[in-house]
């Protein structure tokens, strides 16, 4: 319980991040949570011994490398999950975010890098592309680097999803980042335009390097 | 004989339709929508021709507005021949629109647009095999030059042709439709839009419900993806038979220096301050010219003919108001207009929306909304016009408050003729201050309670283009027409009102009223507030009024620093226009439009009263 908190916590101040804020403040991610304020003191203090995140003494909270790379490990394991649930299995996309909530702390690495592949293209890949040592990466579009080439494997997004339908991003298009603004979103090129879009839509792309 | 022009956005679509029609152009709203369609006639070997331009979309099946009055005019099959505009150099995606309108069947034409820009970036293109792939004709023009547009008339006449190209769906969908088309006696586009949940039957769309369910369940993945996916599917092999070569992009990235924080933002910054300075210069500059002109040619003449009392009051307000109509019309927005449409078709824009994105997320707003927020430096009226172009009604709900508030052209009038002329530069500006500090307030509330999803921005970069005179100056005028049929018949009754009230002595009487209210809660005397609230018909006419009322243009002589800042301040907050009050209801709705007219009331009138306390 006490590690699901905490990854729960990790995961929220990386999505935080990712969107733009620099440092989150105590009360925010409080809201964010569901919780008191008070409730976290404990936690976080032990979560700033860990070398997981510093708290400045204006209470605002900024990631430490160390826990932002375990934040986005989580989110990364999330978003696969909830494409799995309402994508393969057809659950509504609420039940599949609540189940990917529980279940993201719990799956391994393994699990999950066999899931993502198996979302990309089911029935094939996952074992021969192991043997040939080439790793499959899965990440969110807001964590790709500018200049990067990616397929997309999943597009997860409720409201403006049919304009990105029209636009070409479907699972298997080729994209590049042709520009990225830390925080302020990302530019791509699909099918010979570039398209700009928001921290949070890029977020809910999910992209692979191909191998 | 009709003939609708329908493409993305950026193909130069508006651009061939005006070479196509010239000036006389007509903007009429489609039944049930406000989105304004233009239209205009060209004489044709004796047959007179009506030719539509359809707003620029991406799908011809989404829930948009644009996208909405677009399927209805295809639907309706009013036009004779539709002439899909692509552009050559991204023809996969323009592709896709394609095969969409396709499907209705109704005679087409293809018009294969920028044919340098793609040969520039090693594109090149087999239009004969897209013609017979396509099963219609294909047009290969460079619009900005006026090159072969001169055939797409003729060619519409003698040689549009139903395309006969077919997307192949996925089997699933292909029989479910083919069972709609059987079963509900539809067309096959019908069906298809049917299945898209594009229906108005409740028997079909119960049948709909159905097979969608059991596709859906098969696929794991929406109808409207399937079709989606099958589309893009079809465009892409189209696109990869007919595109001969392709060189990798070459040449420098001016973009990189655009769109990145160091020096895109300060470059930004720049360019939004420089035309802000430019256009008020100029503006002042034509402005005078322009009142002087009327001033002797017209209201000269017109007050030594010595007409009746009345009617000479009648006159002078009506020549009043067309005298302020032009002397604000003209200078101010006209040359702001000139600089937007500089930026718009640069393709710069659509980069400033994307650096200012971030900043607007904390109001609630994305990079598409600082359209309407430079637009409303201008003039407010064509600003809330143009919110319609942001997405969510919480995005126009919220915009339609920040624009009001913004100090458009007749505001800085009466900033720059009052506070800069009477106490200096200085406190001009920390005029603007007070303004832009409370819009950063009032969208961070905004964003708070203002009911609605946030969802982020999606926008199509255009590519950087040489902007073209002549178009730039065509765009200009079109929306300063737009903006005259507008707000010059509110001017002239606004006008005539103020007159008869003059006239009739109900001013005075209305002075007498409002006299303690004035000078308890603004510490200015009641001619004064009398001048603020015929603000309200037109701003800067606060401050001709106040002229008038105090009898002497020599406002530092009857009114104190203090009086004259708050007085500035006030009738830059309080009230929008009533033109602008007029467009809020218009594009939001009458509520919306009285509590935001309400809003700025209670403000200008807080932050006046606040003023009087500190500074007296």
């Amino acid at each position: 319980m006490q590690s699901s908190f905490r990854e729960d916590i990790l995961e929220t101040l990386y999505k935080e991040k990712v969107t733009g804020a620099p440092a989150t403040p105590v009360q925010r991610l409080a809201t964010l949570l569901g919780r008191e304020a008070k409730d976290l003191d404990g936690i976080l203090s032990k979560m700033e011994k860990d070398g997981d995140l510093e708290i400045s003494p204006d209470n605002n909270i900024i990631l430490t490398s160390r826990g932002a790379e375990t934040g986005g490990k989580i989110m990364r394991k999330h978003r696969i999950l909830e494409c799995f649930f309402s994508e393969m299995l057809g659950m509504a996309p609420e039940t599949a975010g609540k189940e990917a909530c529980t279940l993201e702390h719990s799956i391994s690495d393994e699990t999950i890098e066999r899931l993502g592949r198996y979302i990309r293209g089911p029935g094939r890949g996952g074992p021969r592309g192991m043997r040939r040592g080439k790793r499959w990466q899965a990440l969110t579009l807001i964590e790709a680097a500018e200049g990067e080439h990616l397929v997309i494997s999943c597009v997860r997004c409720r409201g403006p999803g049919s304009r990105l339908n029209d636009l070409g991003l479907f699972p298997g298009t080729p994209i590049s980042v042709v520009r990225k603004i830390p925080g302020n979103g990302i530019v791509i090129r699909v099918k010979e335009s570039d398209i700009a879009l928001s921290p949070e839509i890029a977020a809910s792309i999910l992209v692979e390097r191909p191998g | 004989m009709k003939i609708g022009l329908i493409g993305n956005p950026n193909v130069g679509k508006s651009l061939i339709f005006h070479q196509l029609t010239g000036l006389g152009v007509e903007v009429s709203n489609y039944p049930g929508t406000t989105i304004g369609l233009q239209s205009g006639n060209i004489c044709f070997e004796k047959e007179i021709i009506e030719v539509v331009d359809l707003p620029g979309i991406y799908s011809i099946e989404g829930d948009t507005e644009e996208e909405r009055t677009v399927r209805a005019f295809v639907d309706s099959g009013e036009a004779d021949v539709i002439v899909a505009v692509l552009d050559a150099g991204r023809l996969e995606r323009n592709l896709y629109l394609m095969l969409q309108v396709a499907e209705y069947r109704r005679p087409m034409l293809v018009v294969l647009n920028m044919m340098d820009e793609a040969e520039r970036s090693g594109i090149q293109i087999d239009t004969r095999k897209l013609s017979s792939l396509l099963g219609v004709e294909v047009i290969p023009t460079v619009a900005v030059q006026g090159k072969n547009t001169g055939t797409i008339i003729p060619l519409a006449l003698s040689a549009a042709r139903v395309p006969t190209v077919k997307v192949l769906y996925d089997h699933h969908i292909e029989a479910a439709a083919k069972s709609l088309k059987t079963i509900h006696n539809l067309d096959w586009d019908k069906a298809i839009m049917a299945l898209l949940g594009h229906t108005d039957n409740p028997d079909v769309l119960e049948a709909v419900s159905a097979l969608s369910e059991e596709i859906e369940r098969m696929h794991r993945m929406t109808v409207a993806q399937i079709v989606a996916g099958n589309r893009h599917h079809c465009a892409e092999r189209i696109a990869s038979e007919v595109i001969l070569s392709r060189l990798p992009k070459q040449g420098p990235d001016i973009d990189r220096l655009l769109t990145t924080r160091i020096p895109g933002i300060p470059i930004l910054a720049t360019i939004l301050i420089s035309i802000l300075l430019t256009v008020f210069i100029i503006g002042s500059w034509l402005e005078e010219a322009i009142v002087n002109l009327i001033e002797n040619l017209v209201m000269q003449p017109f007050l030594a003919a010595g007409f009746h009392p009345l009617a000479e009051q009648l006159g002078t307000s009506i020549i009043l108001a067309i005298q302020a109509g032009f002397g604000i019309a003209f200078p101010f927005i006209f040359t702001f207009y000139v600089f937007i449409a500089l930026l718009e078709d640069s393709g710069y824009l659509t980069r400033a929306a994307f650096l200012a994105d971030r900043t607007l997320h904390s109001f609630g707003m994305h990079g598409q909304g600082i359209i309407p927020l430079v637009l409303g430096f201008g003039c407010n009226v064509p600003a809330i016009m143009s919110i319609r172009l942001l997405r969510t009604r919480r995005e126009r709900v919220i915009a339609s408050f920040l624009v009001t508030l913004i100090p458009c052209s007749a505001r800085t009038v009466i900033i720059a003729g009052l506070v800069a002329a009477f106490i200096g530069l200085a406190a001009a500006m920390s005029v603007y201050l007070i303004v832009m500090v409370i819009i950063l307030i009032t969208g961070m509330i905004l964003s708070r309670v203002t009911p609605g999803e946030q969802f982020g921005m999606i926008l199509e970069m255009s590519p950087l283009r040489r902007p073209i005179a002549k178009n730039v100056l065509l765009k200009s005028w079109l929306r300063i027409r737009e903006f005259l049929v507008i707000a010059m018949p509110l001017l002239v009754v606004a006008s005539i009102v103020l007159g008869l009230f003059q006239y009739s002595g109900l001013m005075a009487a209305f002075e007498e009223f409002i006299e303690p209210f004035s000078i308890a809660v603004f510490g200015i005397p009641s001619y004064a507030t009398t001048a603020l609230i015929f603000g309200i018909l037109r701003k800067e006419m606060a401050l001709e009024t106040l002229v008038i009322l105090a009898g002497t243009a020599d406002l530092g002589s009857v009114l104190s620093m203090a009086q004259i800042y708050i007085f500035a301040v006030v009738s830059v907050l309080f009230i929008p226009c009533i033109a602008t009050i007029a467009v809020l209801k218009k594009e939001v709705g009458i509520k919306t439009a009285f509590v935001v007219s309400a809003y700025t009331l209670i403000t200008g009138i807080l932050v006046g009263a606040l003023l009087n306390m500190l500074l007296t």
